[in-house]
């Protein structure tokens, strides 16, 4: 029979391999997975770095800035430059500690935590009825929200620009 | 014991057919559980081995339709082709090639790759690829074939490395 140039290394090269040790184990115990493949991790970190780019992108065209920070100085001048709102926060505000900002062209939102709760400032927005947990009020023709993961924090919470 | 016996034959087809050790792995697996859960539906009508390839095959054919990307480690004929004088020339050579003999193997049909594995993998003759393909040994014959041709005229630029390997 004829046999092609290539055949041979055809069968030299793809010819049979020692099945891993692992195999038995994955067969006795089917529970066992596979790690994902190398592929796979290739297109899932491909898949997640388009959406980051994605967001990234949508977050510069909506015109969002943002500051992680928890020095009150700061973050007044941030928003001050980006916002031209003048949010008077207090620099040792006794039982809540700031941890950043965020401007966007609809509001601005100062972000805090009172122990292990999260909350939140917003200067702007669609104005919400107040609540046990949501305190808003208008001051200079804005509309401010403060909104607490408790009524409690929502008193503490005050601190952030008042003497409490 | 079954499972030693078998183990690499099913692992090195799943290997040259998927070009991947973890994919190997999976089809391996599925393969064992598949013969394991239905040996008793086994009637001994054909060959115990021919019944083996027959879900092993399946198995891999499965595991493409699920959308699993596959690709044949013809890689390594390349990089065996290449090896016996690492020369700058035989470098340059080797990664000017790889490109096209993956372009190549990503181009072969998953039946034509089949039967390059059971052909070259396995050592099998025309006959018993056709009872395991549930085909004619002519149909074998033509997927050769082309996949031959494929194979010719895609790597003919290693035709002086392979014979003189």
């Amino acid at each position: 029979m004829h046999r092609e140039w290539f055949e041979p290394a055809l069968a030299q090269h793809l010819d049979r391999v020692s099945a891993p040790e692992e195999l038995w184990e994955r067969v006795r115990n089917p529970q066992v997975r596979r790690k994902k493949s190398v592929h796979m991790s290739v297109n899932a970190a491909g898949m997640s770095a388009c959406a980051t780019v994605l967001l990234l992108a949508i977050w510069l065209v909506v015109g969002h800035s943002g500051l992680r920070s928890g020095d009150a100085q700061e973050i007044r001048a941030f928003v001050k430059d980006k916002a031209g709102i003048d949010v008077p926060l207090r620099a040792h505000a006794a039982g809540v500690q700031l941890t950043g900002a965020s401007v966007s062209k609809e509001a601005v939102e100062i972000a805090y935590r009172v122990g292990k709760r999260d909350g939140r400032l917003v200067v702007g927005g669609r104005p919400t009825a107040s609540g046990a947990r949501v305190f808003t009020w208008s001051m200079d023709g804005r509309t401010y929200r403060l909104e607490c993961a408790t009524p409690e924090d929502l008193k503490i919470a005050c601190n952030l620009c008042h003497i409490g | 014991m079954l499972f030693e016996a078998h183990k690499d034959r099913v692992y090195s087809i799943a290997l040259r057919y998927s070009g991947d050790p973890a994919a190997a792995m999976d089809i391996a697996q599925e393969s064992f559980l598949k013969v394991l859960g239905s040996i008793q539906e086994f009637r001994g009508e054909a060959g115990f081995e021919s019944w083996l390839y027959r879900i092993v095959v399946n198995t891999c054919l499965d595991y493409q339709r699920r959308g699993r990307r596959l690709m044949p480690c013809l890689g390594e004929l390349i990089e065996a082709v290449s090896a016996h004088s690492e020369t700058v020339l035989h470098r340059l050579m080797r990664a000017e090639v790889e490109d096209d003999v993956q372009r190549i193997v990503a181009r072969l049909s998953p039946e034509q790759r089949m039967v390059v594995v059971l052909r070259y993998t396995e050592g099998l003759g025309y006959e018993e690829i056709a009872r395991i393909l549930g085909c004619s040994a002519g149909t074998v014959a033509s997927r050769l074939n082309r996949a031959h041709k494929i194979l010719e005229r895609r790597l003919s630029h290693l035709r002086g490395v392979v014979r003189n390997a």
